[in-house]
Protein backbone atom coordinates (compact mmCIF):
# COMPACT_ATOMS: atom_id res chain seq x y z
CA UNK A 1 0.00 0.00 0.00
CA UNK A 2 2.92 2.34 1.46
CA UNK A 3 4.79 1.05 -2.03
CA UNK A 4 2.21 2.67 -4.69
CA UNK A 5 1.56 5.55 -2.64
CA UNK A 6 5.19 6.25 -3.33
CA UNK A 7 5.05 5.19 -6.68
CA UNK A 8 2.05 7.17 -7.38
CA UNK A 9 3.77 10.54 -5.61
CA UNK A 10 7.19 9.52 -7.36
CA UNK A 11 4.76 9.95 -10.74
CA UNK A 12 3.15 13.48 -9.84
CA UNK A 13 6.26 14.98 -8.80
CA UNK A 14 7.91 13.54 -12.58
CA UNK A 15 4.83 15.16 -14.24
CA UNK A 16 5.09 18.38 -12.07
CA UNK A 17 8.85 18.67 -13.23
CA UNK A 18 8.47 18.12 -16.79
CA UNK A 19 5.17 20.45 -17.17
CA UNK A 20 7.28 23.33 -15.63
CA UNK A 21 10.15 22.41 -18.12
CA UNK A 22 7.57 22.51 -20.90
CA UNK A 23 6.13 25.74 -19.44
CA UNK A 24 9.65 27.11 -19.05
CA UNK A 25 10.26 26.33 -22.95
CA UNK A 26 7.14 27.96 -24.36
CA UNK A 27 7.64 30.95 -22.28
CA UNK A 28 11.70 31.12 -23.42
CA UNK A 29 10.73 30.62 -27.50
CA UNK A 30 8.09 33.00 -26.78
CA UNK A 31 10.16 35.54 -25.26
CA UNK A 32 13.18 35.05 -27.38
CA UNK A 33 12.30 33.31 -30.24
CA UNK A 34 9.21 34.82 -31.60
CA UNK A 35 8.42 35.04 -35.47
CA UNK A 36 8.95 38.50 -37.10
CA UNK A 37 6.04 39.97 -38.58
CA UNK A 38 6.29 40.09 -42.44
CA UNK A 39 6.39 43.96 -44.01
CA UNK A 40 3.94 44.41 -46.74
CA UNK A 41 5.53 45.20 -49.88
CA UNK A 42 3.63 48.77 -49.96
CA UNK A 43 6.01 49.70 -46.88
CA UNK A 44 9.19 50.53 -49.14
CA UNK A 45 9.01 54.23 -49.91
CA UNK A 46 12.43 53.77 -52.02
CA UNK A 47 14.76 51.07 -52.92
CA UNK A 48 18.11 53.26 -52.70
CA UNK A 49 20.39 52.45 -50.26
CA UNK A 50 21.23 54.95 -47.64
CA UNK A 51 24.39 56.68 -48.26
CA UNK A 52 25.79 56.78 -44.78
CA UNK A 53 29.51 55.93 -44.51
CA UNK A 54 30.40 53.31 -41.95
CA UNK A 55 27.26 51.84 -40.91
CA UNK A 56 26.72 47.78 -40.42
CA UNK A 57 23.19 48.03 -41.57
CA UNK A 58 22.78 44.46 -41.03
CA UNK A 59 23.98 44.35 -37.14
CA UNK A 60 20.29 45.32 -36.56
CA UNK A 61 17.02 43.76 -37.91
CA UNK A 62 15.90 47.89 -38.15
CA UNK A 63 17.81 51.34 -37.66
CA UNK A 64 15.32 54.30 -36.78
CA UNK A 65 16.70 57.31 -37.27
CA UNK A 66 16.36 60.38 -35.84
CA UNK A 67 17.42 63.46 -37.66
CA UNK A 68 16.70 66.29 -35.66
CA UNK A 69 18.53 69.91 -34.64
CA UNK A 70 19.00 71.35 -31.28
CA UNK A 71 16.91 73.98 -31.34
CA UNK A 72 13.88 72.20 -33.21
CA UNK A 73 10.89 73.00 -30.74
CA UNK A 74 8.73 69.84 -32.60
CA UNK A 75 11.79 67.57 -31.95
CA UNK A 76 11.54 68.70 -28.02
CA UNK A 77 7.65 68.29 -28.28
CA UNK A 78 8.02 65.03 -29.59
CA UNK A 79 10.82 63.61 -26.50
CA UNK A 80 8.77 61.49 -24.77
CA UNK A 81 8.07 59.04 -28.21
CA UNK A 82 11.42 59.12 -28.94
CA UNK A 83 12.76 58.42 -25.24
CA UNK A 84 10.19 55.69 -25.47
CA UNK A 85 10.85 54.02 -28.65
CA UNK A 86 14.44 54.47 -28.39
CA UNK A 87 14.05 52.61 -24.75
CA UNK A 88 11.93 50.00 -26.38
CA UNK A 89 14.12 48.86 -28.74
CA UNK A 90 17.23 48.94 -26.61
CA UNK A 91 15.18 46.37 -24.20
CA UNK A 92 13.52 44.15 -26.92
CA UNK A 93 16.70 44.07 -29.26
CA UNK A 94 14.33 44.83 -32.45
CA UNK A 95 16.71 47.43 -33.49
CA UNK A 96 18.97 50.41 -33.26
CA UNK A 97 17.99 54.00 -32.61
CA UNK A 98 20.12 56.71 -34.35
CA UNK A 99 20.47 60.53 -34.19
CA UNK A 100 21.51 62.43 -36.67
CA UNK A 101 22.38 66.21 -36.59
CA UNK A 102 23.31 68.39 -39.46
CA UNK A 103 26.45 69.96 -38.38
CA UNK A 104 28.79 68.49 -35.68
CA UNK A 105 28.51 70.08 -31.94
CA UNK A 106 28.91 68.56 -29.11
CA UNK A 107 25.35 70.63 -28.02
CA UNK A 108 23.87 67.45 -29.97
CA UNK A 109 24.95 65.00 -27.84
CA UNK A 110 24.20 66.59 -24.44
CA UNK A 111 20.51 67.60 -26.28
CA UNK A 112 19.63 64.28 -26.34
CA UNK A 113 20.82 63.59 -22.85
CA UNK A 114 18.29 66.60 -21.70
CA UNK A 115 15.79 65.41 -23.43
CA UNK A 116 16.13 61.56 -22.11
CA UNK A 117 16.55 60.01 -25.32
CA UNK A 118 19.37 57.31 -25.48
CA UNK A 119 21.15 56.59 -29.11
CA UNK A 120 23.32 53.89 -29.62
CA UNK A 121 25.03 56.31 -32.10
CA UNK A 122 25.11 60.02 -33.06
CA UNK A 123 26.35 61.01 -36.27
CA UNK A 124 26.75 64.38 -38.26
CA UNK A 125 25.69 64.41 -41.71
CA UNK A 126 24.19 66.67 -44.29
CA UNK A 127 20.60 66.51 -44.27
CA UNK A 128 20.51 66.42 -47.96
CA UNK A 129 22.51 63.12 -47.62
CA UNK A 130 19.90 61.68 -46.64
CA UNK A 131 17.01 62.91 -48.19
CA UNK A 132 15.27 64.91 -44.76
CA UNK A 133 13.60 68.15 -45.76
CA UNK A 134 12.53 69.40 -42.31
CA UNK A 135 13.12 68.25 -38.87
CA UNK A 136 11.84 66.41 -36.88
CA UNK A 137 12.10 63.10 -39.55
CA UNK A 138 12.26 59.71 -38.35
CA UNK A 139 13.74 57.19 -41.23
CA UNK A 140 13.24 53.47 -40.59
CA UNK A 141 15.72 51.55 -42.18
CA UNK A 142 15.95 47.93 -43.24
CA UNK A 143 18.88 45.69 -42.63
CA UNK A 144 19.76 46.06 -45.97
CA UNK A 145 20.60 49.94 -46.09
CA UNK A 146 17.03 50.58 -47.79
CA UNK A 147 14.83 53.18 -46.50
CA UNK A 148 11.48 51.57 -45.62
CA UNK A 149 9.31 54.40 -44.52
CA UNK A 150 9.54 58.15 -43.79
CA UNK A 151 7.99 60.32 -41.41
CA UNK A 152 8.66 63.96 -41.21
CA UNK A 153 7.43 66.82 -38.56
CA UNK A 154 5.54 65.92 -35.03
CA UNK A 155 3.35 62.61 -35.43
CA UNK A 156 -0.28 62.04 -34.65
CA UNK A 157 -0.87 59.26 -32.53
CA UNK A 158 -1.87 57.09 -35.28
CA UNK A 159 1.22 57.97 -36.83
CA UNK A 160 3.35 57.21 -33.38
CA UNK A 161 1.51 53.66 -33.47
CA UNK A 162 2.50 53.37 -37.07
CA UNK A 163 5.96 53.69 -36.26
CA UNK A 164 5.80 51.25 -33.32
CA UNK A 165 4.09 48.85 -35.71
CA UNK A 166 7.29 49.31 -38.21
CA UNK A 167 9.11 48.47 -35.49
CA UNK A 168 7.47 45.39 -33.90
CA UNK A 169 7.26 47.26 -30.44
CA UNK A 170 3.31 47.79 -30.38
CA UNK A 171 1.93 44.59 -29.30
CA UNK A 172 -1.82 44.97 -28.07
CA UNK A 173 -1.00 48.73 -28.07
CA UNK A 174 0.10 49.02 -31.61
CA UNK A 175 -2.73 51.58 -32.60
CA UNK A 176 -3.52 53.09 -29.46
CA UNK A 177 -0.94 55.25 -28.17
CA UNK A 178 -1.52 58.86 -27.16
CA UNK A 179 0.81 59.39 -24.38
CA UNK A 180 -0.23 63.02 -24.81
CA UNK A 181 -2.77 65.43 -25.83
CA UNK A 182 -2.43 65.17 -29.30
CA UNK A 183 -1.13 68.28 -31.11
CA UNK A 184 0.29 68.76 -34.78
CA UNK A 185 2.17 71.92 -35.89
CA UNK A 186 1.13 73.58 -38.90
CA UNK A 187 -2.67 72.14 -39.92
CA UNK A 188 -4.02 74.48 -41.82
CA UNK A 189 -7.26 76.62 -40.39
CA UNK A 190 -9.62 79.23 -41.13
CA UNK A 191 -9.14 81.74 -38.46
CA UNK A 192 -11.32 84.11 -37.03
CA UNK A 193 -9.98 87.54 -35.21
CA UNK A 194 -11.30 88.13 -31.66
CA UNK A 195 -13.12 91.62 -32.43
CA UNK A 196 -14.93 89.78 -35.33
CA UNK A 197 -15.61 86.77 -32.42
CA UNK A 198 -17.14 89.00 -30.35
CA UNK A 199 -19.02 90.80 -33.09
CA UNK A 200 -20.75 87.27 -34.16
CA UNK A 201 -21.47 86.33 -30.56
CA UNK A 202 -22.85 89.45 -30.04
CA UNK A 203 -25.21 88.93 -32.96
CA UNK A 204 -26.62 85.71 -31.60
CA UNK A 205 -25.59 83.67 -34.75
CA UNK A 206 -25.56 80.66 -33.14
CA UNK A 207 -21.42 80.37 -33.12
CA UNK A 208 -20.62 77.84 -30.41
CA UNK A 209 -17.19 78.75 -28.87
CA UNK A 210 -14.62 76.16 -27.51
CA UNK A 211 -11.96 76.04 -25.06
CA UNK A 212 -10.05 72.78 -25.94
CA UNK A 213 -7.96 74.11 -22.64
CA UNK A 214 -8.29 71.87 -19.00
CA UNK A 215 -10.62 72.10 -16.90
CA UNK A 216 -8.26 73.64 -14.49
CA UNK A 217 -7.40 76.18 -16.89
CA UNK A 218 -10.80 76.86 -17.54
CA UNK A 219 -12.09 77.67 -14.49
CA UNK A 220 -9.20 80.15 -13.69
CA UNK A 221 -10.95 82.04 -16.59
CA UNK A 222 -12.23 81.80 -20.53
CA UNK A 223 -14.23 83.44 -22.78
CA UNK A 224 -17.97 84.41 -21.43
CA UNK A 225 -20.41 82.01 -22.98
CA UNK A 226 -17.58 79.34 -24.19
CA UNK A 227 -17.56 75.93 -23.31
CA UNK A 228 -14.68 73.41 -22.12
CA UNK A 229 -14.66 70.48 -24.15
CA UNK A 230 -10.48 69.23 -23.14
CA UNK A 231 -9.00 68.78 -26.05
CA UNK A 232 -8.37 64.65 -25.57
CA UNK A 233 -11.96 64.45 -25.28
CA UNK A 234 -12.86 66.48 -28.39
CA UNK A 235 -13.06 63.13 -30.43
CA UNK A 236 -15.49 61.59 -28.00
CA UNK A 237 -17.51 64.29 -26.95
CA UNK A 238 -17.77 66.24 -30.37
CA UNK A 239 -20.40 64.64 -31.80
CA UNK A 240 -22.26 63.90 -29.10
CA UNK A 241 -22.50 67.62 -27.90
CA UNK A 242 -21.88 69.79 -30.95
CA UNK A 243 -24.42 71.11 -33.35
CA UNK A 244 -22.26 69.65 -36.51
CA UNK A 245 -24.37 72.66 -38.68
CA UNK A 246 -23.75 76.33 -37.87
CA UNK A 247 -20.47 76.83 -36.95
CA UNK A 248 -17.79 75.92 -34.16
CA UNK A 249 -15.00 78.46 -32.64
CA UNK A 250 -12.13 76.79 -31.12
CA UNK A 251 -9.34 78.33 -28.81
CA UNK A 252 -6.63 77.09 -26.56
CA UNK A 253 -3.53 79.00 -25.17
CA UNK A 254 -0.40 76.91 -27.04
CA UNK A 255 1.67 78.92 -29.15
CA UNK A 256 0.58 79.20 -32.56
CA UNK A 257 -2.80 77.79 -31.98
CA UNK A 258 -1.45 74.41 -32.84
CA UNK A 259 -4.08 72.63 -30.03
CA UNK A 260 -7.34 74.65 -31.76
CA UNK A 261 -5.57 73.47 -34.67
CA UNK A 262 -5.19 70.39 -34.39
CA UNK A 263 -9.03 70.43 -33.05
CA UNK A 264 -10.42 71.35 -35.64
CA UNK A 265 -8.87 68.61 -37.78
CA UNK A 266 -10.95 66.56 -35.64
CA UNK A 267 -14.30 68.13 -36.24
CA UNK A 268 -13.40 68.80 -39.83
CA UNK A 269 -12.85 64.66 -40.21
CA UNK A 270 -16.35 64.22 -38.12
CA UNK A 271 -17.81 66.39 -40.89
CA UNK A 272 -18.47 69.82 -39.07
CA UNK A 273 -19.46 72.18 -41.10
CA UNK A 274 -18.02 75.44 -40.32
CA UNK A 275 -14.56 75.37 -37.92
CA UNK A 276 -12.82 78.22 -36.86
CA UNK A 277 -9.86 78.77 -35.10
CA UNK A 278 -9.43 81.81 -32.79
CA UNK A 279 -6.54 83.64 -34.17
CA UNK A 280 -3.94 83.70 -31.10
CA UNK A 281 -6.45 81.94 -28.59
CA UNK A 282 -6.93 83.31 -25.23
CA UNK A 283 -3.65 85.40 -25.39
CA UNK A 284 -5.04 87.11 -28.64
CA UNK A 285 -8.54 87.78 -27.31
CA UNK A 286 -7.28 89.48 -24.23
CA UNK A 287 -4.26 91.39 -26.00
CA UNK A 288 -7.84 92.88 -27.96
CA UNK A 289 -8.94 94.03 -24.36
CA UNK A 290 -11.85 91.26 -24.94
CA UNK A 291 -13.54 90.25 -21.59
CA UNK A 292 -13.03 86.81 -19.77
CA UNK A 293 -15.02 85.09 -16.97
CA UNK A 294 -14.52 82.61 -14.29
CA UNK A 295 -18.09 81.79 -14.51
CA UNK B 1 6.39 9.12 1.28
CA UNK B 2 8.67 12.10 3.41
CA UNK B 3 10.81 11.75 0.35
CA UNK B 4 8.76 12.44 -1.94
CA UNK B 5 7.28 15.50 -0.28
CA UNK B 6 10.60 16.72 0.12
CA UNK B 7 11.31 16.15 -3.85
CA UNK B 8 8.08 17.88 -4.32
CA UNK B 9 9.14 20.89 -1.69
CA UNK B 10 12.68 21.34 -3.60
CA UNK B 11 11.18 21.63 -7.26
CA UNK B 12 8.04 24.08 -6.73
CA UNK B 13 9.12 26.33 -4.06
CA UNK B 14 12.10 27.59 -5.96
CA UNK B 15 10.00 28.06 -9.05
CA UNK B 16 7.63 29.77 -6.50
CA UNK B 17 9.85 32.23 -5.09
CA UNK B 18 11.44 33.38 -8.96
CA UNK B 19 7.96 33.78 -10.35
CA UNK B 20 6.95 35.71 -7.03
CA UNK B 21 10.00 37.58 -7.38
CA UNK B 22 9.99 38.97 -11.41
CA UNK B 23 6.08 39.53 -11.20
CA UNK B 24 7.15 41.92 -7.90
CA UNK B 25 10.02 43.63 -10.19
CA UNK B 26 7.86 43.83 -13.38
CA UNK B 27 5.05 46.32 -11.57
CA UNK B 28 7.59 48.13 -9.95
CA UNK B 29 9.12 48.86 -13.38
CA UNK B 30 5.79 49.13 -15.42
CA UNK B 31 5.15 52.04 -17.65
CA UNK B 32 2.20 53.83 -17.96
CA UNK B 33 0.24 54.47 -21.58
CA UNK B 34 -2.30 57.35 -21.94
CA UNK B 35 -4.87 55.97 -24.81
CA UNK B 36 -8.04 57.49 -26.46
CA UNK B 37 -11.48 56.67 -24.98
CA UNK B 38 -12.37 55.25 -28.13
CA UNK B 39 -9.07 53.16 -28.09
CA UNK B 40 -9.62 52.15 -23.94
CA UNK B 41 -13.07 51.13 -24.92
CA UNK B 42 -11.95 48.64 -27.47
CA UNK B 43 -10.46 46.83 -25.06
CA UNK B 44 -13.01 46.65 -22.44
CA UNK B 45 -14.09 42.94 -21.63
CA UNK B 46 -16.64 43.99 -18.97
CA UNK B 47 -19.00 47.08 -19.36
CA UNK B 48 -21.18 48.17 -16.15
CA UNK B 49 -23.60 51.28 -16.81
CA UNK B 50 -23.72 53.64 -14.08
CA UNK B 51 -26.85 53.88 -12.23
CA UNK B 52 -28.69 57.11 -12.43
CA UNK B 53 -29.26 58.14 -8.64
CA UNK B 54 -32.25 58.97 -7.42
CA UNK B 55 -31.46 61.40 -5.74
CA UNK B 56 -29.98 63.47 -9.09
CA UNK B 57 -32.93 62.28 -10.89
CA UNK B 58 -35.36 64.21 -8.31
CA UNK B 59 -32.92 66.88 -9.17
CA UNK B 60 -33.48 67.04 -12.66
CA UNK B 61 -29.78 66.42 -12.84
CA UNK B 62 -28.40 65.94 -16.61
CA UNK B 63 -25.63 66.26 -18.77
CA UNK B 64 -21.86 64.63 -19.36
CA UNK B 65 -19.89 62.87 -16.92
CA UNK B 66 -16.25 62.27 -17.26
CA UNK B 67 -14.02 59.77 -15.75
CA UNK B 68 -10.08 59.18 -15.59
CA UNK B 69 -9.19 55.85 -14.80
CA UNK B 70 -6.30 54.05 -15.10
CA UNK B 71 -6.27 49.80 -15.36
CA UNK B 72 -2.96 48.13 -14.20
CA UNK B 73 -1.18 45.03 -16.20
CA UNK B 74 -4.26 42.51 -14.99
CA UNK B 75 -6.81 44.63 -16.86
CA UNK B 76 -8.14 45.61 -14.01
CA UNK B 77 -9.40 49.19 -12.52
CA UNK B 78 -6.67 50.36 -10.13
CA UNK B 79 -7.67 53.94 -9.90
CA UNK B 80 -11.09 55.94 -10.79
CA UNK B 81 -11.55 59.53 -10.79
CA UNK B 82 -14.55 61.68 -12.04
CA UNK B 83 -13.24 64.98 -13.36
CA UNK B 84 -16.90 66.13 -13.97
CA UNK B 85 -20.69 65.17 -13.50
CA UNK B 86 -24.00 67.30 -13.46
CA UNK B 87 -24.70 66.27 -9.63
CA UNK B 88 -22.36 64.99 -6.58
CA UNK B 89 -24.54 61.39 -6.29
CA UNK B 90 -23.35 60.44 -9.78
CA UNK B 91 -19.56 60.65 -8.77
CA UNK B 92 -20.32 57.78 -6.48
CA UNK B 93 -22.13 55.58 -9.29
CA UNK B 94 -19.79 56.26 -11.96
CA UNK B 95 -17.03 55.13 -9.83
CA UNK B 96 -18.71 52.44 -8.54
CA UNK B 97 -19.63 51.20 -11.90
CA UNK B 98 -16.38 52.31 -13.80
CA UNK B 99 -14.33 50.21 -10.54
CA UNK B 100 -16.21 46.68 -11.85
CA UNK B 101 -15.29 46.65 -15.65
CA UNK B 102 -12.47 44.78 -17.31
CA UNK B 103 -10.06 45.43 -20.14
CA UNK B 104 -7.72 43.16 -22.04
CA UNK B 105 -4.43 43.26 -20.62
CA UNK B 106 -2.35 45.49 -22.57
CA UNK B 107 1.59 45.37 -23.65
CA UNK B 108 4.24 46.89 -25.69
CA UNK B 109 7.24 44.90 -27.06
CA UNK B 110 5.91 42.15 -25.14
CA UNK B 111 6.25 44.11 -21.59
CA UNK B 112 2.68 44.65 -19.81
CA UNK B 113 1.84 48.53 -19.20
CA UNK B 114 -0.75 50.11 -17.35
CA UNK B 115 -3.27 52.04 -18.75
CA UNK B 116 -4.71 55.67 -18.68
CA UNK B 117 -7.92 56.98 -20.27
CA UNK B 118 -11.13 58.73 -19.78
CA UNK B 119 -14.48 57.45 -19.75
CA UNK B 120 -17.81 59.60 -21.11
CA UNK B 121 -21.37 58.83 -20.09
CA UNK B 122 -24.10 60.71 -20.70
CA UNK B 123 -27.15 61.07 -18.14
CA UNK B 124 -30.44 62.13 -19.90
CA UNK B 125 -33.17 63.40 -17.99
CA UNK B 126 -36.61 64.86 -19.51
CA UNK B 127 -38.59 64.73 -16.08
CA UNK B 128 -40.68 61.90 -17.06
CA UNK B 129 -37.77 59.49 -18.02
CA UNK B 130 -34.16 59.18 -17.09
CA UNK B 131 -31.60 57.36 -18.63
CA UNK B 132 -27.58 56.89 -18.81
CA UNK B 133 -26.09 56.59 -22.16
CA UNK B 134 -22.51 55.74 -23.85
CA UNK B 135 -21.69 58.03 -26.38
CA UNK B 136 -22.22 57.66 -29.94
CA UNK B 137 -18.74 56.35 -31.58
CA UNK B 138 -16.62 59.05 -33.65
CA UNK B 139 -16.01 56.25 -35.53
CA UNK B 140 -18.69 56.24 -38.21
CA UNK B 141 -17.41 59.76 -39.11
CA UNK B 142 -13.95 58.73 -40.28
CA UNK B 143 -12.08 60.31 -37.38
CA UNK B 144 -8.25 58.81 -36.14
CA UNK B 145 -8.40 55.77 -39.13
CA UNK B 146 -6.36 53.87 -36.26
CA UNK B 147 -5.88 49.89 -37.13
CA UNK B 148 -6.41 46.96 -35.57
Amino acid sequence: MMKTSMKRLDLIVNISIVSMAIVLIIALVNRFVSPEKSAGTGDSVTSVKLPLEGVDWARNRRTLILALTVDCSYCQESAAFYETVSDQLRRTGNGQFMAVFPNWSKAGEEYLKQLGISASEIRHEPFNLIGVTGTPTLILVSDAGIVMNKWVGKLRPDQEAEVLDRLQLGGDLVAQISRRPPVEAGIPADLIEPASLKQEVDLGGGLIVVDTRSREEFAQGHIPSSRNIPVDELEVRAINELPRSGGVVIYCDTPDEDTSRFASLILSEQKFGRVLVLHGGLMGWRKAGLPVTTR
Amino acid sequence: MRRAGIILSLCVFPWFIILSGSREVDSRSLKTIRITETSMRRLATKVVMPEFPQEARKRGASGVSVAELEVDEQGDVSEVRVLEAPHESIKAAVVDAVRQWKFRRSTIGGEPVRVRSKLTFYYVNNGRKARVKNPRSAEQYGSFQVKE
